[in-house]
């Protein structure tokens, strides 16, 4: 009797550790960020932002756009260090062309607000496109290579804003797409067709383009999330995801179906998100949010799951996912005794 | 026979099943209470300051209780704010280039206010009836925290180090009274942080940052004693005392979005225990009444533990405000607690004002 009870009790055991093991080793295979190198930025001074990055793949060099320190910072991902700045007085975006080794780099500065364009050789000055103030967010069309740039409104007393179309090639504006909104925040561009969704942050709606016609098609209201800043396309499953700062503390990706453009979920982040990434071979989701950098897997269009949340640091608002290297790297700026940093990650 | 036992025992179970619902109500209606009485801060008003630049810092707070008046370091407007708490108000900023403590003498009615400025840096007094400036009390660069000790009417303030390109840091003492500095203490560090007065003795303690110590000070003999090592901690900013348990919490900045509160034996100088809270602490304040002990932290939230004894605490909840609200004021006599959160970005500078339990 005895025995068979210390039996039991040791299968019991044994049962518990077992599933102890699968769980822990379930946990760790599922952690989607694994952080696997810190790059130090010692000279940036205390700033509370730190904007977009972009990346030179063959050239594993990383552009970020540091504004405390007025600068481009350009990092050689391998040997993890700063190799350049190239001085901006208030960088926001960057795409980097490797047929052409160009940096272009979009600039809020109020005296000559527009996109600088840097050679990539030895970073000098090649041409400023002039554009209006608080020149911002931009997404790139790697067909066209036109790239679509956000600036105007509050800041140039204006209630509206525009998108520029500007040509990497010739370097020239092409053109502007009027919106009517006073703070547009950030655009995502279709690849299989000619739409531009771009947030209006002030009125908490997504406004719809034709970049082939140059023309505002529609404006969705967002009532699930307030203050959008942030968005991602799942283009083969018509959905997109909207990053809102809906208060200090919290935020949410609220979830549009682009074909009826209604909303059909919201998914809870982190209050100061800035920046989306929606990897369509792993359908997971990426929200830099201000503290940390959200996971969530698309289970089917209609469910999504939260997978694990990375710790990055205070007003690590920005990111950028690389999938060829498997890699998510956070920007963090300098604050107090913060000192400002990339984050790489290593994503699973 | 068959069918009364059947239904004495159905009755039985019923009874059985209703005892178990009345049985669940209670218990829901027990945790439920015991949740609302656990929660240590409830929010209760948000005052919004004026729209100033983003600016990823807030000074600290001060309160004038009989006046109901609070002083709040708004440095992203680089100004001082007066807030009426009555009604909510805000009744008056002056200008100060980049203030860090704020302190009300309510005796004098005057202000005391360290200045970080480059313009005129010092400790400034400014009259609390019409906000004038008295007097600027110059010290070395880097005035920063300090603290006022109501038997002697003296005021402590942090200054010099690195920031005065010195291998040390001096503790200046101004006496309200005569608004003059009566004397220092040098102390051997580059960054002085947050300090604490024993009321029952002469001991002042300060934090060391640059060195992850805490510097144990003499005030009457204006010396410096001994430094004390942290063992668990990094990068200690804020310090609060308990004194009847000898006990000093040593607020720490360790990591980016985590840091800890060392607890001292200040009868062995030995760091006893490690409570973990938020990244970017800036102040910390112990409730001897309540045992409670508040660290408000720029990663959005306070952080409260319970004090079970000298040696045990439990976290009892952690409250959300905003990114790098870290400057908190605990006012035991107006049950409050006040919290300054900073305008970054899409945030608004703004007062939280808790109520607490």
């Amino acid at each position: 009797m005895k025995k068979t009870f210390l039996r039991s009790k040791v299968m019991l055991y044994s049962c518990a550790i077992a599933l102890l093991l699968v769980f822990q080793g379930r946990a760790l295979d599922t952690d989607p960020l694994t952080l696997v190198q810190t790059i130090e930025m010692p000279n940036v001074p205390t700033f509370p932002y730190a904007d977009h990055l972009g990346v030179d793949v063959k050239g594993h060099r990383l552009f970020a756009a540091m504004q405390g320190a007025k600068s481009e910072v350009v990092i050689d991902i391998n040997a993890a260090k700063v190799i350049h700045n190239i001085q901006l007085q208030d960088p926001h975006s960057v795409v980097y062309r490797s047929d052409l080794d160009r940096i272009y780099v979009t600039d809020g500065d109020p005296t000559e607000p527009g996109v600088k364009v840097f050679d990539g050789h030895d970073y000098h000055l090649i041409k400023s496109i002039k554009l209006q103030q608080r020149t911002d967010s931009a997404a790139y069309d790697p067909k066209s290579k036109y790239f679509y740039v956000v600036n105007g409104g509050e800041a140039a007393k204006q209630n509206y804003s525009l998108i520029s179309v500007v040509d990497t090639t010739s370097m020239e504006s092409l053109g502007d797409i009027k919106i009517p909104g006073e703070t547009l925040e950030q655009l995502e561009l279709e690849a299989s067709g000619p739409r531009l969704y771009v947030t209006i942050e002030e009125k908490s709606e997504i406004a719809v383009v034709d970049r082939e016609k140059r023309a505002l098609l529609e404006t969705w209201p967002i009532t699930k999330g307030k203050v959008p800043a942030a968005i991602a396309l799942d283009e083969a499953n018509h959905r997109l995801f909207v990053g809102c700062r809906t208060t200090d503390m919290h935020g949410h990706i609220v979830v549009f179906d682009t074909t009826t453009g209604k909303e059909i979920d919201a998914l809870p982040i982190g209050g100061h998100v800035d920046q989306m990434f929606f990897d369509p071979a792993s359908k997971r989701i990426y929200a830099s949010d201000g503290v940390g950098v959200d996971v969530y897997q698309e289970q089917d269009p209609d469910h999504y799951a939260l997978l694990g949340k990375a710790d990055t640091g205070l007003m690590s608002k920005t990111g950028l996912l690389v999938p060829e290297l498997h890699r998510y790297f956070a920007a963090v700026p300098h604050i107090g005794s913060q000192a400002a940093k990339i984050l790489v990650f290593q994503t699973q | 026979m068959n069918s009364s036992h059947d239904v004495a025992t159905g009755m039985k179970r019923q009874g059985g099943k209703w005892t178990k619902a009345w049985l669940a109500v209670i218990l829901f209606s027990m945790a439920h209470a015991m949740a609302q009485i656990a929660q240590p801060m409830k929010l209760i008003q948000t005052i919004e300051l004026p729209e100033g630049p983003t600016f990823p810092f807030a000074g600290d707070l001060a309160v004038d209780i009989k006046g109901n008046r609070l002083f709040a370091a708004t440095q992203g407007t680089k100004s001082v704010t007066v807030v009426d708490l009555q009604r909510g108000a805000i009744i008056h900023t002056f200008p100060v280039e980049y203030a860090h403590t704020v302190m009300y003498m309510g005796d004098l009615d005057q202000l005391y206010v360290t200045d970080q400025g480059t313009a005129e840096p010092g400790l400034k007094i400014f009259d609390a009836r019409d906000y004038h400036l008295i007097k600027i009390v110059k010290l070395l660069a880097r005035a920063d925290a300090a603290e006022y000790d109501p038997q002697s009417k003296y005021f402590y303030v942090d200054n010099g180090g690195a920031a005065a390109k010195l291998d040390y840091s001096l503790l200046t003492i101004v006496d309200t009274t005569k608004s003059d500095v009566v004397g220092e203490i040098k102390i051997p560090s580059k960054t002085l942080e947050q300090l604490v007065l024993e009321h029952s003795g002469p001991r002042i303690y300060v934090n060391l940052e640059d060195k992850d110590e805490v510097a144990l000070l003499d005030r009457s003999r204006r010396t410096f004693l001994e430094a004390w090592p942290i063992t668990q901690g990094k990068r200690n900013t804020a310090i609060a005392l308990d004194e009847k348990h000898h006990r000093l919490f040593v607020a720490c900045r360790t990591g980016d979005l985590h840091g800890d509160v060392a607890v001292f034996d200040t009868q062995t100088g030995k760091q006893i225990n490690a409570l973990p809270i938020g990244g970017h602490v800036d102040d910390l304040d112990f409730d001897p009444a309540s045992g409670r002990l508040y660290a408000s932290c720029g990663s959005g939230e306070i952080d409260v533990y319970q004090q079970r004894d000298a040696d045990h605490y439990n976290l009892l909840a952690k409250t959300e405000t905003g990114i790098m609200a870290r400057s908190g004021l605990l006012v035991p006599e107006l049950h409050k607690y006040f919290s300054s959160v900073p305008h970054i970005g899409t945030q608004s500078a703004k007062i939280l004002v808790f109520q607490i339990q």
